[in-house]
């Protein structure tokens, strides 16, 4: 199981968890709201961890979530058991990002540096010297982000940024494994060479 | 040093991030998304899945037919049509070979040919009239022995005597001639003929090297004729005027010759004479009777041209115009027939008729006329 799914569910029992989200989807089938708002809550945080780190900023985070459970909400009658909802959750969260990704790369007059707008004062940092530094660092990642290919940008994330596996990362994408890493090692020459051209300067 | 300094850079860069991604949506963006969700699902049902997998196959085919009754009108107008081709046997046999059949048509049969059928004559006179319906057509082809007459789109006569080719004439279109034992092919246009002498062989300008060229008003001046003794004899008799002996002296004509095309040519100088009588009649009753008995002929072209300008109506022009789209008055009767709409006050059609003129005769003996009226025209709109 992915770690960001593990650590959605709590530290409960996985078979508990499991057969809860299963009577959360049927009642969900069946038209219940509270039900799926329920699924929403329980699935919701751990998701937007993984998405924010997918793709850098919250604004694009809300988007890609909004989408990601409308269209899930649609699809919850193909949803079977055998599954961990959480995981299957993940798997649409990842093509709708993917998505958007490549969206927003078609559209790249319309990205700048300043879209950066990650909330640094949840995270603990000791000085505002600190917290400013920290933003830079993370604005020039997501900069060198913004300029690869959206699988490849994923993988990476999910692999370097989530502590993904390869294959955790190859069975939600449906890709193998040494795909997904020929995938994050490009993804990390790149950053790394980007980022020594920036130390040069 | 570089390597290290940007490998330090990426590590406190993955650092960072990790550290500031960790938290995810704050609990109020994730409430916002949650309401925004709900509010956007309400009205929306769960995909169910398909409940009716035969409808699939059902549904497919329905729209496989209506796409087919769409377009199945594009697809027959699109279809190679066949090259329709009809034929007058004036005299002798000709063998008709195509779709696995062969017949044989004789003296006075009308005959129409499918598609991709032959034509092989070894002596005789055969009038075709081969419509072309589009590019992929094949030739239609006209076997004389080793002689060959392909064409695409025409109408033309072939006169063949111990399975040669002695005569061609063509009176619309175009007509690829191959002999044997020639190596590049002839090509003759409409008023053109070939006429394989005695001895050698040789293409000559129409028959009527008076004609004038293509899309002219014809002279008055009186027609060249075949050579021969009866045929200056007739020239004289109509130079003359003296109608009467010209009557009996084509008459001999008629009888005589061996070509139609001579045979009509004889009757157009009888109406010609008449026309110099001022017997409106009596011309217009010898150019219906070339027009009819020789229809396949230059000659008949003639005579419906000049019916046409002896009558001076808009229903002769036209139907010259109906007859010979591509003929070589059209020109002048499409000028004639838009002077006459202009006469008969029938303004929107007769600036239809002088535009039409303009795109089709860009460069026709009228233009300059053609576009005075359409100046005139428009002065008389404002």
């Amino acid at each position: 199981m992915d770690p960001g799914v593990a650590r959605s569910v709590g530290a409960g029992d996985p078979s508990e968890e499991a057969a809860s989200d299963w009577a959360l989807v049927s009642r969900s089938v069946e038209g219940d709201e509270r039900a799926f708002t329920e699924l929403y809550e329980r699935h919701a945080p751990a998701l937007s961890r993984r998405l924010l780190r997918m793709l850098g900023r919250p604004d694009e985070v809300s988007d890609v979530m909004q989408v990601t459970f409308l269209e899930l909400h649609r699809a919850l009658e193909r949803y079977e058991a055998d599954r961990p909802f959480g995981a299957w959750l993940h798997g649409f969260a990842y093509f709708v990002a993917a998505r958007h990704l490549k969206a927003k790369r078609r559209r790249w007059w319309l990205r700048s540096g300043s879209d950066l707008e990650l909330d640094g004062a949840r995270a603990p940092t000791s000085s505002p010297e600190d917290q400013a530094g920290q933003r830079a660092a993370v604005r020039a990642v997501y900069a060198i982000l913004d300029t690869l290919p959206a699988k490849k940008r994923l993988a990476f994330t999910m692999h370097v940024f989530e502590g993904m596996t390869l294959t955790e990362i190859g069975e939600l994408t449906g890709d193998s494994p040494q795909t997904v890493r020929a995938r994050v090692e490009s993804a990390r020459e790149k950053i790394q060479k980007r980022m020594g051209s920036g130390a040069k300067s | 040093m570089k390597r290290e300094e940007g490998t330090q850079r990426y590590d406190a860069a993955i650092d960072a991030v990790r550290r500031e991604t960790e938290a995810g949506l704050g609990d109020a963006e994730l409430r916002a998304v949650r309401d925004s969700v709900v509010r956007r699902m309400r009205g929306r049902r769960v995909s169910r899945g398909w409940r009716w997998p035969w409808l699939v196959p059902l549904l497919t085919a329905a729209a496989a037919a209506v796409v087919m009754l769409l377009l199945w009108p594009r697809v027959l107008e699109r279809a190679p049509e066949p090259a329709p081709v009809r034929l007058v046997v004036r005299s002798g046999e000709v063998k008709i070979a195509g779709a696995g059949e062969s017949a044989a048509a004789r003296e006075g049969a009308r005959v129409e040919l499918p598609a991709g059928a032959r034509a092989h004559l070894d002596a005789g006179e055969v009038a075709f009239m081969v419509t072309r319906h589009s590019r992929e057509t094949e030739p239609f082809r006209v076997q004389v022995g080793r002689d060959e007459v392909l064409v695409y789109e025409a109408q033309f006569a072939v006169f063949a005597e111990e399975a040669r080719v002695e005569r061609v004439t063509v009176t619309v279109g175009v007509v690829e001639l191959k002999l044997e034992g020639e190596s590049s092919s002839r090509t003759l246009r409409a008023g053109e003929a070939f006429e394989r002498p005695a001895e050698s062989v040789a293409v000559e300008r129409s028959p009527d090297p008076a004609r004038p060229p293509r899309r002219q008003q014809p002279s008055a001046n009186p027609r060249a004729v075949p050579a021969g003794a009866s045929w200056d004899a007739a020239m004289t008799s109509l130079r003359a005027e003296r109608c009467d002996a010209l009557r009996a002296q084509v008459a001999d004509l008629v009888k005589s010759s061996k070509f139609a095309e001579d045979k009509a040519q004889a009757l157009l100088l009888d109406a010609e004479c008449a026309v110099r009588k001022s017997d409106k009649q009596g011309a217009v009753e010898l150019y219906e009777k070339v027009a009819r008995e020789y229809p396949w002929t230059a000659s008949a072209e003639t005579a419906v041209f000049e019916m046409a300008t002896l009558q001076g109506d808009i229903t002769s022009a036209e139907a010259y115009l109906q007859r010979y789209p591509q003929g070589r008055f059209a020109d002048a009767a499409t000028f004639r027939r838009c002077e006459l709409l202009l006469r008969s006050s029938a303004g929107a059609e007769a600036r239809a008729c002088l535009e039409g003129y303009r795109r089709d005769f860009p460069s026709g003996m009228k233009i300059e006329a053609v576009a005075d009226y359409l100046r005139r025209l428009s002065e008389a709109t404002r």
